[in-house]
């Protein structure tokens, strides 16, 4: 479910991102406190797991994908804290390694699978399986149901959030800027690939790992360990659930008061004001851009009607002499380096 | 003179939920020794290394080394890195320790993070490569060489501290004959600098030529036998009891040589 | 994607995900090829880079115009070929791919039923009971807005990987306050992937050496779900041995490089000319 950078308004990925900021630096701190340093490579363990099965991915009608992500296993074993952090994680190396969901929208890619998917598969999770150790047969079920349920809950969010660019960012004609298809189609696409395929893989990953991890290995999970210095360990009574997660609370109402924040800045697309709205703006109109744009307006009624040969041609040369000057800013810069290179090496 | 550098006292020593692997166990070693742990797979041979590595720390029993009480309070931060210093470590898989992006880097790590000078660190990469016969390899990536190649990177990065004792975990896994010898004659050539070595193998070959001690693991994770290495090898009953060798086994005169 | 499938056999999602292994692997060697070979990019300081290449994709997120996107990735372009990196290969990986994808996906979203204005290409033609099924120009105009945005991000991404060793990466993200456990948690993960790229893609073609006949996709499902277990417990000791050796030589979260990370005038002019080229962008967004 990630998506790409093209089908995200600005306007909605940053205060995305300035929300996420505060629930990572409590991701860490509390991983630090509770996880421990003994845990850190089983946490990144668990990442690079995370991006391995990220990696096995089908594209979905909308946009998207659907895929497991194993969030809600690393939750099991070392806290949905900690499965923050891997996830997120192997989030950032997928963007920057395979692109895969975008740098700007790598907040609410981690919004979805590193935040909603592991606390909520988590939270059933430990519904369903009650104080039994990892391993027994009700801990199975509630591994894959909370995976089952974690992940669905993540593409809801996501077709939600795909969904509703085209409701709040069109151009004048009604065409949309960023992705086009609405809730009617972003979410029935997306439900369908996760309750039917990835749902259930992520459910009997989650469960079928959980069973080996248990039997093979036990002393992974973070309920099995006494760290020296541990304050309280996750498996805590679900009263205390609430009370200890409520650090997540803040962060999020920032994130959905931010939101419709910047979603009034909405208005037209950055970049194509015309001169009214660029006075009202800025106070002035740029003399240079009055008169081009009075040119323009001369000739753009026509443009339609008689021949666009000229016009072409004008849009060409524009295009090319613009072009040709970044190329000769970069040429230029790139003789300054390799001169300075040469200094350098002495470094 | 003999100076005892290791010395452990009724260790016990069990995995997270697991079954005690070491228990009631006593060793000492001596400065310049050169010790080979022998015995079957699983008899607790790569614990008893990476306990003296300081990697991991028993459950009750006395550990000390050179001359302190080594334990988790021990080996905290700062302690940490001036005792893994003086106390190299090779693992017997090479690609768990070679992660940077060339082998100069590699070298460099170690002299790095001890805070040496840039310049002064380049220069100890070079000798130490030149020491080892590595010069070639200096701008590869790590995952791009052989077997053996790796081997001496890992060794040179380990080396380049100078420390004083050398632990080896099963070195001549995945090397060539080739590379066998070599490894057999830097081993011999730090023994004679006087540094301690330390290594468990199952190659029997290399056993008589490297190390001047031999203890050996039986299956019941107990020590039975301590001698020199020329006496323990003769003794092929034992060698069969405890099911490191078949009845096929024998040694040859020129094996001590 | 990849034209070299390497030596992947089979076919199924299984057999796709190793192509992806293999490509992760040769996007290492490439990057360790091209990240030290003193070009343009190589030369400049990772956090400036880091702080560029985000100015470009948040520019090119908030832009609508289909000629300063454009514009973009042809920026894109002449950077990787300042830096020496191949450039068909370049942009083989950067707008194949993905972009591609994106814009098939939204082709439909281009259609009469999504997109107002006037039809363009017909596809099934109006009759009698139907408008038809058609493209608007304002549609199609949507779906290559979308995809080139993709993959201007894609390409800027690309080129601060391709020209920056991750260590480096992670230094600069330090750098800028990270948190220490986020750069550890990173460089461990980016050493684990490989291993379970190597443990986990002998774990496959093991498989497939002893399974006959084609796999079927209910049975790839089915070993995913019991391997995945598996792998993880056999790597797990693997990682711990590496933890353990990074701890042995002196790793306490952060690393010293070789490399000091200093900002000159070289870093300062990279991004002074950078932020006159994207005004030169925007004005051209007005006059185009």
């Amino acid at each position: 479910m990630h998506i790409p950078d093209g089908y995200l308004a600005p306007q909605t990925t940053i205060p995305v991102i300035a929300g996420m900021i505060p629930v990572w630096a409590i991701a860490a701190k509390k991983v630090k406190n509770r996880v421990g340093e003994k845990n850190l490579p089983v946490l990144s363990l668990g990442a690079a797991f995370s991006f391995t099965i990220m990696m096995m991915n089908v594209p979905v009608a909308g946009g998207s994908s659907a895929h497991a992500v194993g969030a809600v296993l690393i939750a099991i074993l070392l806290g949905p804290w900690a499965a923050t952090v891997a996830v997120s994680a192997a989030l950032l190396i997928q963007a920057l390694v395979f692109g895969d969901g975008g740098i700007l929208a790598f907040g609410m890619n981690c919004l979805n699978m590193a935040v909603v998917m592991p606390f909520s598969g988590y939270f059933v999770y430990k519904i369903i399986t009650g104080g039994n150790s990892p391993g027994t047969a009700r801990s199975l079920i509630g591994a894959a149901v909370g995976g089952f349920a974690g992940i669905n809950l993540a593409a809801l969010l996501a077709a939600f959030e795909f969904g509703i660019q085209p409701v709040l960012f069109t151009a004048a004609d009604g065409t949309a800027l960023y992705c086009p298809y609405p809730l009617s189609v972003s979410i029935p696409a997306m439900m369908f690939a996760h309750l039917l395929v990835a749902g259930p893989l992520e459910g009997a990953v989650t469960s079928a790992a959980v069973a080996y991890i248990a039997k093979a290995a036990p002393q992974i999970f973070l309920e099995n360990q006494t760290l020296p210095d541990a304050p309280d360990t996750p498996e805590a009574d679900s009263k205390g659930f609430f009370r200890r997660y409520r650090a997540l609370i803040i962060p999020l109402v920032i994130l959905i008061l931010l939101t419709p924040l910047g979603l009034l800045t909405k208005g037209t697309a950055w970049g194509e004001w015309s001169a009214d709205e660029l006075r009202s703006m800025v106070g002035y109109v740029p003399r240079g851009f009055q008169s081009t744009a009075d040119w323009w307006q001369a000739i753009l009624p026509d443009y339609s009607a008689s021949g666009g040969g000229s016009q072409v041609l004008i849009y060409i040369i524009s295009a090319a002499a613009g072009i040709a000057l970044i190329a000769l800013l970069i040429f230029l810069f790139s003789i300054f380096v390799k001169k300075k290179g040469k200094d350098r090496d002495q470094k | 003179m003999n100076t005892t550098i290791f010395k452990l006292e009724d260790l016990t020593f069990s995995y997270p939920m697991g079954e005690p692997v070491l228990s009631d166990f006593s060793l000492s070693i001596d400065k310049g020794q050169r010790v080979c742990i022998l015995g079957a797979n699983g008899c607790g041979k790569s614990t008893l290394l990476k306990i003296l590595a300081g990697l991991l720390v028993p459950q009750s029993g006395d550990f000390s080394a050179f001359g302190n009480k080594i334990n988790a309070a021990a080996l905290k931060k700062d302690a940490a890195r001036s005792y893994h210093r003086r106390v190299g470590y090779i693992f017997q898989d090479s690609d768990v320790q070679l992660f940077s992006s060339n082998v100069r880097e590699e070298l460099a790590f170690g002299p790095l993070q001890l805070g040496l000078p840039k310049d002064q660190v380049l220069s100890k990469v070079d000798d130490m490569a030149g020491q080892l016969g590595i010069e070639k390899l200096l701008d590869k990536p790590p995952y791009h060489l052989s077997g053996g190649e790796k081997k001496k990177v890992a060794i040179a990065s380990v080396l380049i501290t100078d420390p004083e004792v050398l632990i080896l975990d099963e070195p001549t896994n995945d090397l060539d004959p080739r590379s066998q010898t070599w490894l057999l004659k830097l081993l011999r050539g730090l023994g004679a600098e006087g540094k301690t070595l330390i290594f468990a193998t199952h190659n029997l070959e290399l056993v008589p030529h490297v190390a001047d001690r031999a203890v050996l693991f039986g299956e019941d994770h107990r020590i039975h036998a301590d001698q020199p290495v020329r006496q323990l090898l003769s003794d092929t009953a034992m060698l069969q009891r405890v099911n490191l060798v078949d009845e096929h086994f024998h040694t040859h005169p020129w094996d001590f040589e | 994607m990849t034209r070299n499938k390497s030596n992947v056999s089979g076919s199924g999602f299984i057999a796709g995900t190793l192509s992806r292994f293999s490509r992760l692997f040769e996007n290492e060697l490439y990057c360790e090829r091209y990240a030290a070979n003193g070009r343009l990019l190589q030369s400049l300081d990772p956090r400036f880079k880091i702080v560029v290449v985000l100015a470009y994709m948040i520019y090119g997120n908030f832009v609508s115009n289909i000629a300063v996107l454009v514009g973009i990735a042809i920026v894109a372009a002449m950077y990787a070929g300042a830096s020496g990196l191949p450039l068909c290969d370049f942009i083989r990986r950067t707008w194949l791919y993905l972009p591609l994808i994106v814009f098939l996906f939204s082709l439909p979203g281009a259609t009469g039923f999504f997109s107002g204005g006037a039809p363009v290409l017909y596809l099934v033609p109006a009759s009698a009971g139907s408008r038809g099924l058609y493209f608007t120009s304002a549609g199609l105009l949507m779906a290559l807005r979308v995809s080139l945005r993709t993959g201007d991000s894609l390409s800027f991404a690309f080129l601060l990987l391709m020209t920056t060793r991750w260590s480096d990466i992670t230094g600069a993200l330090r750098s800028m306050h990270l948190p220490e456990i986020f750069v550890t948690v990173l460089n461990m993960a980016y050493r684990y992937i490989f291993l379970i790229a190597q443990i986990g893609t002998s774990m496959m073609q093991a498989r497939h050496i002893r399974t006959i006949g084609r796999i079927r996709p209910a049975s790839d499902r089915r070993f995913v779900s019991n391997s995945a277990g598996q792998l993880f417990v056999r790597v797990h000791q693997m990682s711990e041995d590496i933890y353990s050796a990074m701890k042995l030589r002196g790793y306490d979260g952060s690393m010293i490089s070789l490399r000091a990370m200093k900002a000159d005038t070289l870093d300062w002019l990279f991004l002074l000319i950078n932020l006159v080229i994207i005004l030169i962008l925007n004005l051209g967004g007005y006059i185009l």
